[in-house]
């Protein structure tokens, strides 16, 4: 081949390419204006994340879970300390994690999502059983934002006042040193907010995709686009482009809308929320284009997805967490929201990037096996 | 202006949905720069094959040609797409936009739109280019189909019935505008099952029936080979005037009773003959008018059928 004839190939390439971003960003552009003008959709997309903000940040600062996990880290390994942990496994809420003498209890803590960890020193049980000493200390490390956490230094508190009867009638033998393992700035907005940008996106992609689809199978503008040089990869990437966009805006308004009236802290928001807001978009597009499909009367679109968001909302823990709830636990991991959601924490919350890492890969992977088999099941022709 | 080159060549074209076949082996060509009209009743396979025509479905059999490529081929389908315009039967479009933003939105998926005010000024749409799609009565939501057919200035132009469902003066303006594109040198592909359709506009028409094509030619041609001069037609103010009136009349020509109209050939019988008579046996008439045959007389002849069912 001359090297004219591969100028020429890659001239048509570009040409090529640049014609596709012509048709995405004419689509896109429709889309803009289409959505500002309808009222619904404004309200839905926009307000209605900002009112659940509101209504439920208000709300739900206190919640009730059933089975609490504690890591425990023994130092000590005499029996006094064992008698200690003895205590605490009596408690039926409670779930003990032994964490081992050479490991960091942060590190556990962030690496599996732990809430609280109480750290047990060496040579704790000389001091305690010693009749110079009054008393001793253990160490609770609490993540101070999770609710679990609180619960947790409350039976952990419970428990060690017993003890300290069983082993010492009234007097008070082991202190607890509670020790903040986050930010001491945080509050339970900050919390909350990782699950109502997942929410946000959900809502916008899912939704959205789905209620663009059916709408525009039923005016049958699919079947025009496929007379056109529009192809179903350009429109598949303007849908998903547009609804990152949504996505990206209700998070914005959210996000400062918290900082109003929450006082959200600015230090939780950082640069990586963005690609996780647009794999969000792409995992959520994706699912909204494989349900579409199935979806033969557009008027029951939007039941049909409440129908599949609403579990979500509830399996992901985007209200309350799901982590002491077994059952609920294993089901949460069948909700694409969880990826979503445990990535926005982890990388708002504990900073925990490898957690968020691993769960972006998980969502977009979702995302783009939706897509691909989405796109190849639209048949504009048959529609 | 008609060439003698063809734009699109259809041979044996057959299409089945499971053991229903649709398109029973149609070969046809249509010829660059004329109005070309597929005339059938519903359900006889127009709206199939035009859909075969645009890349909406696939041929079950034979061969067809759009502008010398093959609508078989996936890239040279991709071609065809940027250089012909098509206007489906239920045409709709983004009920939020205004006229204006519709024509841009579908015109920029092409590379060669032509310009907005122009398309609006051929159309006669500049008073409605602000106005929101949904605001629009169906005579106007046509014309911007239409204007959306040809915002790509493609070489060939589908319409899938294009005057379905307006008034007979949506349609002339619609023909008027059809006709205004032709005369630039544009081809036209016309389905419709009203007969007067192609008589006003089409260079030349193929009738089709139960996926069949039964002729093709001129409108004009066709009239002449199948229809059998003027039709007498007389109307009665009552039930009882009617068979009176065909009472007399049968004996002296073979006549044909559609609802409350007979209807007699001219051949047979002059005008002022069946007045004689009529007037000698004093029967009442309420009107009694000569029309000239159409393309329906030549499907009724060609198929023993009417176009229109009901």
């Amino acid at each position: 081949m001359s090297k004219r004839n591969i100028g020429k190939k890659i001239g048509n390439f570009f040409l090529h390419l640049a014609h596709s971003f012509r048709r995405i960003g004419n689509h896109i552009r429709a889309s803009v204006k289409l959505f500002y003008r309808s009222r619904l959709t404004v309200f839905l997309f926009i307000f209605y994340p900002i009112i659940l903000l509101l209504l439920f940040g208000s709300i739900f600062a206190k919640q009730d879970l059933l089975l609490f996990d504690l890591g425990v880290q023994d130092n000590d390994e005499t029996s006094v300390s064992n008698d200690l942990l003895l205590k605490l496994k009596s408690i039926d809420v409670l779930r003990t994690i032994n964490i081992t003498t050479d490991e960091d209890p942060k590190t556990v803590m962030q690496r599996d999502d732990l809430h609280a960890c109480l750290v047990i020193p060496a040579n704790w049980s000389v001091d305690a059983i010693n009749p110079l000493y009054s008393s001793s200390n253990v160490t609770l490390i609490i993540n101070s934002i999770s609710q679990s956490a609180l619960r947790v230094s409350h039976l952990v508190s419970n428990a060690l006042r017993e003890f300290n009867i069983e082993q010492n009638g009234t007097q008070p033998l082991v202190n607890i040193e509670t020790e903040n393992f986050i930010s001491e700035n945080l509050n339970y907005i900050d919390f909350f907010l990782p699950g109502i940008i997942g929410v946000i996106i959900m809502n916008t992609s899912l939704l959205g995709t789905i209620n663009r689809q059916t709408h525009f199978k039923q005016a049958k503008l699919l079947r025009k686009f496929a007379t056109t040089p529009l192809t179903r990869w350009e429109y598949v990437s303007a849908e998903i482009i547009w609804q990152f966009i949504i996505a990206f805006v209700a998070t914005t308004l959210t996000v400062f809308t918290a900082w109003i009236v929450f006082s959200f802290s600015w230090s939780s928001f950082h640069a990586l929320i963005l690609p996780i807001v647009f794999v969000g978009s792409i995992l959520f597009s994706g699912l909204g284009l494989l349900i579409s499909q199935i979806i033969r009367n557009p008027n029951n679109s939007l039941i049909i997805g409440f129908l599949i968001t609403i579990p979500m909302l509830f399996l992901s823990g985007v209200f309350f967490d799901v982590s002491g709830i077994r059952a609920l636990t294993v089901l949460s991991k069948f909700s694409p929201l969880t990826f979503l959601v445990d990535a926005l924490r982890s990388s708002m919350i504990t900073h925990n990037f490898g957690n968020a890492g691993i769960n972006i890969g998980i969502a977009c992977a979702i995302g783009l096996a939706s897509i691909i088999v989405g796109v190849f099941l639209t048949k504009w022709e048959k529609n | 202006m008609l060439s003698q080159e063809n734009v699109i060549e259809i041979s044996n074209l057959k299409k089945t949905y499971g053991s229903d076949e649709i398109i029973a082996g149609l070969t046809f060509t249509v010829k660059k720069g004329e109005i070309f009209s597929l005339l059938g009743p519903d359900g006889s396979g127009k709206t199939s094959t035009i859909e075969i025509l645009v890349g909406l479905s696939k041929p079950s059999e034979g061969e067809i040609s759009i502008l010398g490529f093959n609508i078989k081929s996936t890239i040279e389908m991709r071609e065809i797409k940027k250089i012909i315009g098509f206007l489906p039967q239920e045409f709709r479009t983004h009920d939020n936009l205004s006229v204006k933003e519709n024509i841009q939105f579908w015109g920029k998926m092409y590379d060669n739109m032509i310009e907005t005010s122009e398309i609006l000024s051929i159309l006669n749409l500049e008073e409605k280019a602000n106005t929101r799609y949904k605001y629009l009565t169906p005579g106007f939501k046509k014309r911007v189909g239409l204007a959306i057919a040809f915002v790509n200035n493609p070489e060939i132009v589908f319409l899938d019935e294009p005057t379905a469902g307006l008034d007979q003066f949506s349609k002339r303006e619609v023909w008027d505008i059809i006709k205004k594109f032709n005369k630039e040198g544009k081809t036209i592909f016309i389905t419709t099952n009203d007969a007067i359709e192609p008589q006003a506009i089409a260079d030349r028409v193929a009738i089709i029936h139960k996926g069949l094509m039964k002729d093709i030619g001129t409108p004009i041609e066709l009239i002449d080979r199948f229809s059998s001069g003027n039709k007498i037609i007389i109307k009665s103010p009552t039930e009882q005037a009617r068979l009176d009136a065909i009472g007399i009349l049968q004996s002296a020509c073979p006549l044909e009773v559609l609802y409350d109209e007979i209807i007699i050939s001219s051949e047979e019988i002059t005008l002022l003959e069946i007045l004689e008579k009529l007037d000698k046996a004093k029967v009442r008439y309420s009107d009694i008018i000569t029309q000239k045959p159409t393309l329906n007389d030549v499907f009724i002849t060609l198929t023993g059928e009417t176009l229109n069912k009901k």
